[in-house]
């Protein structure tokens, strides 16, 4: 029975990101056909599973397809997605096997994220009500669901006026968001409802350098990975713009949370200073 | 009455300790806008800034008594006393003046406007930095907030560069600070800081970062910028991996 993959505990997202690690002994292989990429444009969904009979056999991946949510039409393709690859690239374009990103022709003007939302972990109830925690970096976050947000994680309140400008100078709002859909019984459309728990922005020169600011999970949903998913799905996203340079300022006991994502302390001796007003 | 606030993510705006003073205008010493301005500048620096100095003292500037300064005009409408007010520099007044920049006979410009691109790449390889792609480079510039940089009106050559990235409201980014090697030990990449910084703090933003060779974390220091303030560590994605 093919498993629906859920948190970092069985896949680790910072698999997909840093080389050298192994998904269950399996290679996984993609094929780039045409079709797929021409079909990538189109995903909003990504989903991976794993089929758990045959440790060490191909992983399944299934994507949704449709240029409008609404008009979503489900397909499974059992493709085969070569690891090192989605590694070395991180879903941007290679050539051999072009999973693509958009080429860098494209990015000299200032193309509006499509990036797909990805879902980080789906939980199927019993009475068919489906909720999933999924990443978006292109929804438009709702300052007042921000606010609760950054109260429940004890930050202090922030004029709402500047925090709209905030996210709208920001080059990328992340968001993760828990999104509830259940099943209504005669055949009228699922009733979904979507809730923010989590967000990071980064602010940016769209070209070669991002910084990454205000990175919070609700608390009633940390613990589970969550944290570690926004950020590495937010690197990626930034990575797919050809963002070279992805910089934050980390506390320190939060450090270690990020050198697990990948980042490094004082590259190279650089120190990080911040200004302090003395006068 | 000091509330302690749990930290949860890499924003140095939000501190550990969010202490909420309650602010004693004193309105008889608000006499003129300038020292409005001030107080307006200081009162939101205290809310967003942290809240105990490194050196552990509490400097209490709230409540103290706004002295005006002698105020003067520029041809390049800044004005000296901003310095002060946003308490930039020490003396109230730009390390180098207008007056004197010109005098030496460079030109400042606070826009793209009127840039060259490839005399800004010379500079960059100049001090050791890569060239960019001028396609890039422009794109960059057009989407950074801040900028200031120094011609020399003679030679028409580019000799100082400094940008700041940010959200505009909260945080800034201060990237490529750099003085053509020939005419550095002037002043000029303090003349050039001192603008951008004044700019950056009118504009509210109180949060002003920037990530520092080794070898020039000397030349922030005497600007106000502390290294590593409270723990805080920069970081950046190496795509070479664990």
């Amino acid at each position: 029975m093919a498993t629906a993959l859920t948190s970092g505990a069985h896949l680790p997202q910072t698999s997909l990101l840093q080389s050298g690690l192994h998904l269950y002994q399996s290679a996984i292989l993609v094929h780039s056909s045409n079709l797929w990429a021409d079909r990538l444009s189109q995903v909003s969904e990504i989903h991976l599973t794993v089929d758990m009979r045959k440790p060490g056999d191909h992983a399944i991946l299934k994507a949704t397809f449709g240029s409008e949510k609404n008009g979503l039409h489900r397909r499974g393709s059992k493709l085969v997605v070569h690891f090192w690859d989605t590694v070395r690239s991180g879903f941007i374009k290679q050539p051999s096997t072009s999973v693509t990103g958009p080429r860098d022709a494209e990015l000299s003007e200032d193309v509006p994220f499509n990036d797909a939302d990805v879902v980080i972990i789906e939980k199927m109830h019993p009475d068919g009500t489906r909720e999933k925690i999924t990443f978006s970096s292109n929804v438009a976050v709702n300052v007042q669901e921000l606010e609760q947000l950054c109260l429940k994680v004890g930050w202090p309140k922030r004029a709402q006026s500047k925090v709209e400008a905030a996210i709208k100078n920001s080059f990328m709002v992340a968001s993760l968001s828990l999104v509830r859909e259940s099943s209504q019984p005669d055949g009228r459309p699922n009733e979904v409802k979507r809730e923010l728990i989590g967000m990071a922005r980064a602010t940016s020169d769209h070209v070669f350098n991002a910084t990454i600011w205000d990175v919070l999970v609700d608390p009633c949903y940390q613990g589970q990975g969550l944290g570690k998913a926004l950020v590495e799905q937010m690197v990626r996203a930034l990575l797919r713009r050809n963002i070279g340079n992805i910089t934050l300022f980390a506390d320190s006991q939060v450090v270690d949370f990020y050198k697990n994502l990948g980042f490094e302390a004082d590259p190279e001796g650089i120190k990080g200073m911040f200004w302090y007003p003395r006068f | 009455m000091a509330t302690r606030v749990p930290l949860s993510s890499a924003s140095p705006e939000h501190q550990k300790y969010a202490f909420q003073h309650s602010i004693e205008v004193n309105l008889a010493g608000l006499a003129s806008r300038r020292s409005n301005l001030r107080w307006t500048i200081r009162s939101s620096l205290a809310a967003s800034c942290f809240s105990t100095p490194p050196q552990g003292a509490w400097k209490p500037w709230l409540c103290a008594p706004c002295s005006p300064s002698a105020a003067s005009q520029s041809t390049l409408g800044v004005t000296e006393t901003e310095a002060e007010a946003f308490g930039v520099t020490e003396t109230g007044s730009f390390s180098v003046s207008d007056e004197t920049l010109l005098a030496r006979g460079f030109e400042l410009h606070n826009s793209l406007q009127g840039i060259d691109l490839d005399h800004l790449n010379d500079l960059f390889v100049k001090v050791g930095f890569p060239r960019r792609q001028k396609q890039k480079l422009e794109r960059a510039l057009q989407h950074t907030s801040s900028i200031r940089w120094l011609q020399e009106v003679k030679s028409h050559k580019l000799v100082a560069f400094a940008r700041a990235t940010g959200d505009d409201v909260f945080n800034a980014i201060i990237w490529d600070v750099v003085v053509d090697p020939s005419y550095q030990g002037l002043g000029l990449g303090k003349a050039i800081m001192e603008r951008l910084m004044v700019d950056l703090l009118s504009k509210g933003i109180t949060n002003i970062g920037l990530y520092a060779e080794p070898n020039v974390v000397g030349f922030y220091k005497p600007l106000g910028y502390i290294a590593d303030p409270q723990g805080i560590r920069a970081m950046a994605y190496s795509r070479k991996g664990k």
